[in-house]
């Protein structure tokens, strides 16, 4: 059972994947985005499986790497649906706020001791895209508009980001401290997140359907 | 056991966001129905002056035109009615004749247009009351000789508004003009209720009538959706009855009509 939980960082984007290209005709650049994002974390996560299964001894930088380059896709996906709804002032300070963040971010990954899994990048990539879709929701709460959010693409699209980034913020933040005991268990950590993602690209197919 | 606390907490926190994400969508559902609903009402009150605007514009029209009748062409009627009074008399009988036949049509055609010019001119209505200007607008059809025209009124006469009055009236030259036009009716009732709640007002002939179904599958029935329109204008509510057969009633409705 405990095995299932492994893979289902896998399963979940393969299963969405499928989706997005099936419904690729009316493509927009949020579209691709989501396409990126879930290659992403097909290929980061493979490859992160490969070198656990062939025993290599240091996969930690393809976590690193995926934790950047997701905050930077999903930072790109907010930024493409703020474009069509926040004032310019709005939307360039929010551009700032994003190009801050990955900059912080790159450097945490730099000058984080790359030996042993450091939480402290996965944590910072939930708290910031965390905050971004907090601006989507009080956004959307201040300037009601005509159409109904649950029927728009963003919309499951944010929510699948704020249920992983989330709790993704709140899992790592947890692993922080558990690093910090001896004899701590970081699977059941791990299977839960696994878990989380899963249900991220279940979110996402939804996101993936035509309006 | 940690582990299962892990995985309870973790649920939990899931839970926690899940709840958010809904209660956003409770309290989005609730802003945008009010929001919605103010936007109707922005939309019907931009409506509702929309169409004051044009009746306004209407009412200008038909006094300007009302006035040129009265000052222009009345007066030259009334100037050709006296060169023709004060003509000698011919020793011909034939051409006596039509002199006499000529005065009279010129009369007549003074009278009609007197007539024309009262009933086009909106101040008219308020000068006289909307129970007096129906009265005449019934004894202009009376006149005519060819049909019955009656005017009821029931409860204790109270005015109405100024502009409530001015727009009933053209709803009911409205009415008029098509039972005369369409029904081939001989026979038009107007029936004036006032009760201190309700006034109504209902225009019945016995005409042919016509299937309302095939009015609005035509896309015809321009002047009724104008009655309606107007009466929407003064919170009336409007209904129309007709069948094929059986004649035509319309009715208009002015709940609290001393409420401006």
């Amino acid at each position: 059972m405990s095995q299932i939980f492994i893979y289902l960082d896998l399963l979940g984007p393969l299963l969405a994947l499928p989706f997005f290209l099936r419904n690729g005709r009316s493509r927009s650049r949020g579209h691709y985005i989501l396409i990126s994002f879930l290659v992403l974390q097909l290929l980061a996560n493979g490859l992160a499986k490969v070198f656990m299964l062939m025993l290599l001894p240091n996969n930690i930088f393809i976590y690193q790497a995926n934790s950047f380059f997701s905050c930077v896709l999903v930072g790109l996906y907010f930024l493409e649906n703020f474009k069509q709804t926040f004032s310019p002032r709005s939307y360039n300070r929010t551009t700032i706020y994003l190009a801050v963040s990955c900059t912080l971010l790159l450097a945490i990954i730099i000058f984080e001791d790359t030996s042993y899994f450091n939480s402290l990048s996965y944590t910072f990539t939930g708290f910031t895209l965390c905050v971004f879709s907090v601006f989507y929701y009080l956004h959307s709460l201040l300037h009601v508009k005509d159409e109904d959010p649950v029927k728009t693409k963003s919309f499951w699209a944010v929510t699948a980001f704020f249920i992983y980034y989330s709790t993704s913020f709140f899992i790592f933040l947890y692993y922080r401290i558990l690093t910090k005991l001896p004899q701590a268990n970081f699977g059941v950590l791990w299977g839960i997140h696994n878990f989380v993602l899963f249900l991220t690209c279940l979110l996402l197919i939804k996101a993936s359907k035509r309006t | 056991m940690e582990n299962v606390l892990q995985v309870i907490i973790v649920t939990l926190f899931i839970f926690l966001m899940g709840s958010f994400v809904v209660l956003f969508i409770i309290i989005h559902k609730k802003r945008q129905a009010s929001y919605l609903k103010e936007k109707q009402f922005l939309q019907a009150s931009f409506q509702q002056e929309l169409l004051k605007t044009k009746i306004e514009i209407q009412e200008q029209t038909l006094k300007n035109i009302s006035q040129e009748i009265h000052d222009n062409i009345g007066q030259v009627l009334s100037l050709a009615k006296l060169n023709l009074s004060t003509f000698p008399p011919s020793d011909d009988e034939r051409v006596n004749e039509k002199m006499d036949h000529t005065r009279q049509l010129v009369s007549k055609a003074i009278v009609d247009m007197r007539d024309l010019s009262r009933s086009m001119h909106g101040d008219r209505v308020a000068e006289m009351g909307l129970k007096n200007a129906i009265e005449n607008e019934l004894t202009i059809i009376r006149n005519t000789g060819q049909y019955t025209a009656e005017l009821l009124v029931a409860g204790e006469y109270y005015p109405l508004d100024r502009q409530k009055e001015m727009v009933l009236f053209r709803v009911v030259q409205e009415a008029l003009n098509n039972s005369i036009k369409h029904s081939k009716t001989k026979s038009i009732t107007v029936q004036l209720n006032y009760q201190p709640a309700l006034f109504s007002i209902s225009i019945k002939d016995e005409g042919t009538g016509f299937d309302l179904k095939s009015l609005n599958q035509t896309g015809k029935g321009i002047g009724l959706k104008n009655m309606q329109n107007r009466a929407a204008m003064i919170n009336g509510i409007f209904s129309l009855n007709s069948s094929s057969g059986t004649g035509t009633s319309i009715t208009i409705e002015i709940p609290e009509p001393l409420n401006s």
